[in-house]
């Protein structure tokens, strides 16, 4: 790989200590990706297929988003959503059991945890396919979607972030699923949802995120 | 007046056990430690608990909510205020979200006591207080209602607030309600499927049959 600066650099050890992360949780396995922007035309991403715990620099790979990344797992989905969505800068696409689980028979389920509906948003959406115009849809407005019976996308503007919605997102499809043997999880209303999504991205992680930017 | 270098020390260790013992995720979640009458020291808002420094930590008055210093504290500082004005036995109070309890907020279920732990730690059943958004003054009220006569609750679609003499105390409590909502939630599920031993996958059977006859969350 070519020499880094030392914003690419950090990046490099962001991605690699975040996908690591999501190995020990749980959340990353082999076929995964995790991909963070350098630029608005290279990203890194994890190369396919990997064992997550023993990532390095030699299976993240420094590519053009124009390249074609189909020797990535799901790396022209990252490709795609890196052109179109320029305020993105971390993506992770993984196969969080409850969510994946979920997908299965959801075409969406509600937020309801107050950290889903701040970090996803007041829904989450079941993209019925991988198709970028599918996938764009659902994650209008939102952090995160679900790609039926295939991936979770995670987004973020750190990859701090789109870790953070990962595995808020898996916690919100668990208690879901959870709370039905508890005679039914309860939603949050839209609109105090849709209230503390705004506060979330405007105000509460603003401060932590553009730090974490540097 | 209690060491505040230490406290300080101490606090930025427990954010550092929550996210290791998987009880809070991200920037989510937040710790205080009464000082004395007047003073609190709380986590501030929005930062993780890995980057935080024992310098990071707010001092907060109790009873005007103003703080020293440039750094914002947790925007869930009323409920940390309200609890030390409240309950003068409590020196430390943690908030936060780990995964079966916050399956069990998100149903808004009491958690009964089921061992004998329970009794000794939360004095009691855990209740869950009503709806709030974070930050409001209704949530505030929710939850030392939820808090009356216990060390532990549950807030609606949300977390867990635990509280005790001590920070260390306050931990084990926070260990101790995901340990038990965990065993809750094995125990219902156990009870729906009629088997004698807990299988995850379980779950989600009951789940798909909730939604096969249709009944509404």
């Amino acid at each position: 790989m070519e020499e880094m600066n030392f914003t690419e650099s950090k990046r490099m050890r962001e991605l690699i200590a975040f996908t690591n992360q999501l190995m020990v949780e749980g959340l990353a396995n082999e076929g995964d990706s995790v991909s963070v922007r350098l630029s608005s035309t290279e990203i890194l991403i994890t190369a396919t297929p990997v064992k997550h715990r023993d990532i390095t620099i030699e299976n993240v790979s420094k590519v053009l988003i124009s390249d074609d990344l189909s020797a990535h797992r799901f790396g022209d989905l990252h490709a795609k959503i890196y052109h179109a969505r320029s305020d993105i800068n971390a993506i992770i696409t993984n196969h969080a059991p409850h969510c994946v689980g979920l997908s299965l028979t959801e075409s969406k389920f509600p937020a309801v945890l107050d950290d889903v509906a701040q970090i996803i948003g007041p829904r989450v959406y079941v993209a019925p396919s991988s198709e970028i115009k599918s996938v764009l849809k659902c994650l209008k407005g939102h952090g995160a979607c679900i790609v039926k019976n295939e991936c979770v996308v995670a987004t973020g503007r750190t990859v701090d972030e789109a870790h953070t919605a990962a595995l808020v997102l898996e916690k919100g499809a668990r208690a879901y699923i959870e709370g039905s043997v508890l005679g039914g999880a309860k939603k949050i209303p839209y609109f105090e949802a849709k209230l503390m999504r705004f506060v979330y991205k405007t105000k509460y992680s603003k401060a932590d995120q553009e730090a974490k930017l540097q | 007046m209690l060491d505040e270098a230490q406290i300080r020390k101490e606090i930025k260790e427990i954010g550092v056990r929550l996210v290791e013992a998987n009880l809070v995720q991200g920037t989510w979640g937040n710790i205080s430690v009464r000082l004395d009458d007047k003073y609190m020291l709380v986590t501030p808002s929005g930062l993780d608990y890995m980057r935080l420094t024992p310098e990071d930590m707010v001092k907060v008055e109790i009873s005007t909510l103003n703080y020293e210093g440039n750094i914002k504290p947790t925007s869930e500082k009323k409920i940390h205020a309200a609890i030390y004005r409240e309950r003068s036995d409590i020196g430390a109070v943690i908030h936060s979200h780990p995964f079966y309890s916050s399956s069990i907020a998100a149903a808004r279920c009491e958690l009964p006591v089921l061992t004998k732990d329970m009794s000794t730690v939360f004095l009691g059943h855990v209740r869950v207080g009503r709806y709030g958004l974070p930050g409001t003054k209704k949530l505030t009220k929710a939850t030392l209602y939820a808090l009356r006569g216990r060390n532990a609750c549950f807030m609606a679609n949300h977390g867990i607030v635990a509280c005790a003499a001590n920070l260390i105390g306050a931990f084990n409590a926070c260990r101790l309600i995901e340990e038990m909502s965990k065993k809750f939630i094995s125990i219902e599920t156990m009870n729906l499927t009629k088997k004698d031993t807990f299988d995850q996958a379980d779950v989600m059977t009951v789940f798909r049959n909730r939604k096969k006859y249709k009944l509404k969350n």
